[in-house]
């Protein structure tokens, strides 16, 4: 129970009476990689959002590093968002901000929460930025824009800011998705030497199958908001089970 | 009927937390002056214009029934009691919020759509901090000098019609603006924008926030913004002049 990051008890959610999730339980243990599955409008984002407590569910628990989420108060909630990192789907970068200014955001809240930010902060935080930068092949690209940089360069600033906090999780919402697959193929390249080098835990959302299998150790596959199968990437490999057939071959 | 009420009550909310929370760390200046900027530079032809006319066609229409009445001669005090107290506040900030709030409205509720009020709240940032307070005190602080400028300039175009017009000395028409002016006249209408202001920027920013449904929410939510801007505008001045004529006259 102590190295559990994340423990879902029977989790439903239902938009406007329309059932999204029913009933999915699972839970993620310290430094395991884990990706969920499934169609459009499985209930994979709502997942995400409510690990993040950004909606809240109608029935079940949700346990954050133990503790119950529906009980936290929003100052206990932020404190545990601080140890996670999330990509949004659509990168959610500032579009007003320049990249140096996005990334480094996540840092300068937090110290502004407290106290005034001197010029020792911000030679620390430039230092910081430009090396998850660095380590995700953006360097040059601090004071340009989110709207001159392309598709996959907005995704690498977004994962460098997810990352830029050193979370203990981090959650990834259709990071291909929208991408052409060069572009994919090097920002699965990317999250994989990341995950390799930084050995954080994460949650990877996706209906992209190829990349699930070459960034996680263990798939839940959703359908109709309903867990069909929960294992390791070998056991999805050999399930027989309808679902998983049909997607394996679809996605292979 | 329950739906409305609890737009009510969250609006209240987010107001009551917009007091709640401006006092408290971190205060994010810098975004104040960027809406600060963004609500007044932007707003200065709008405002300009629309006092400049105003203040033309109440001093014909004005000129008219004087006349009828043999007392031509008080177009300056007539023009100046009704532009400062009510047309210039209320005119100037039902054009303004038909700028401001949608604007105010779009760029809320596409951060939304887009997932950027989302990151934010994953960051641990406070929203009504970040994103409510720097708007609503832009607004308190922009819209009354933004009317003063109605103001002038609608005291400006009756100066045309009544000197163009009527043939009035230029030097009559502003003396007489003055003469009838009372500190009361100001109070009234330079505290009634810091309201008008409070109401443009809390309640669009309110109305960005609860938008959902992608850009078709978006597009609601500006409508909404500006219409329920516009009537809680017209709402709130006719309680703040009974309360100015209980408390100052």
């Amino acid at each position: 129970m102590a190295d559990e990051l994340i423990r879902f008890q029977s989790v439903s959610k239902y938009y406007d009476d329309i059932p999204v999730l029913r009933h999915v339980s699972f839970n993620l243990k310290k430094g395991e990689q884990l990706a969920i599955i499934g169609g459009s409008g499985s209930g994979k984002t709502t997942i995400l959002k409510i690990i993040l407590g950004l909606i809240v569910p109608e029935e079940g628990e949700v346990f954050l590093y133990g503790k119950p989420v529906r009980a936290l108060r929003e100052d206990e909630l932020n404190r545990l968002r601080s140890r996670m990192g999330m990509v949004f789907q659509s990168g959610a970068l500032f579009d007003s901000l320049t990249v140096w200014d996005n990334v480094a955001m996540p840092l300068l809240e937090e110290i502004e929460r407290v106290r005034k930010i001197t010029e020792e902060d911000i030679e620390e935080i430039d230092a910081r930025v430009r090396e998850m930068l660095g380590l995700l092949d953006l360097k040059g690209v601090e004071q340009m824009l989110p709207s001159e940089l392309s598709g996959g360069m907005m995704r690498r600033v977004a994962v460098a800011r997810a990352l830029i906090k050193q979370p203990e999780l981090i959650l990834y919402d259709e990071p291909t998705v929208g991408l052409d697959p060069i572009t994919a193929d090097r920002v699965t390249r990317y999250i994989e030497s990341l995950q390799q080098r930084l050995h954080v835990s994460s949650i990877v959302v996706t209906h992209d199958l190829r990349f699930a299998m070459r960034v996680t150790s263990r798939i839940i596959m959703l359908v109709k908001g309903r867990v069909v199968f929960d294992g390791s990437k070998e056991e999805f490999l050999k399930s027989t089970q309808d679902h998983v057939v049909l997607f394996r071959e679809a996605g292979l | 009927m329950y739906r409305f009420f609890l737009l009510v009550s969250d609006y209240i909310r987010l107001a009551a937390l917009s007091f709640r929370y401006a006092f408290r760390r971190p205060w994010y200046g810098s975004e104040i002056i960027k809406e600060m900027d963004k609500m007044g530079t932007y707003s200065l032809p709008i405002a300009a214009i629309t006092g400049f006319f105003t203040g033309l066609v109440l001093a014909l229409q004005t000129a008219r029934s004087l006349e009828a009445f043999g007392i031509k001669t008080y177009i300056g005090q007539v023009l100046a009691i009704t532009v400062v107290r009510e047309l210039g506040p209320v005119i100037g900030s039902l054009m303004i919020a038909g700028r401001v709030a949608s604007g105010i409205a779009a760029e809320v509720g596409a951060m939304v759509v887009g997932e950027q009020i989302d990151a934010l709240r994953v960051m641990g940032v406070n929203i009504i901090k970040r994103v409510v307070i720097p708007r609503v005190v832009a607004g308190v602080v922009m819209l009354p000098v933004l009317i003063v400028l109605v103001d002038v300039t609608a005291l400006m175009g009756g100066a045309v019609v009544s000197t163009f017009v009527l043939r009035f000395p230029s030097s009559f028409y502003w003396s007489s603006v003055l003469q009838i002016l009372t500190y009361h006249d100001l109070i009234m209408g330079f505290t009634k924008p810091v309201v008008f202001g409070y109401i443009i920027a809390s309640y669009s920013t309110f109305a960005g926030l609860r938008s959902s449904g992608g850009t078709e929410g978006v597009g609601r939510a500006t409508t909404s913004a500006v219409v329920t801007s516009s009537i809680l505008i017209i709402l709130a001045d006719f309680i703040l002049t009974k309360i100015y004529f209980l408390v100052l006259w």
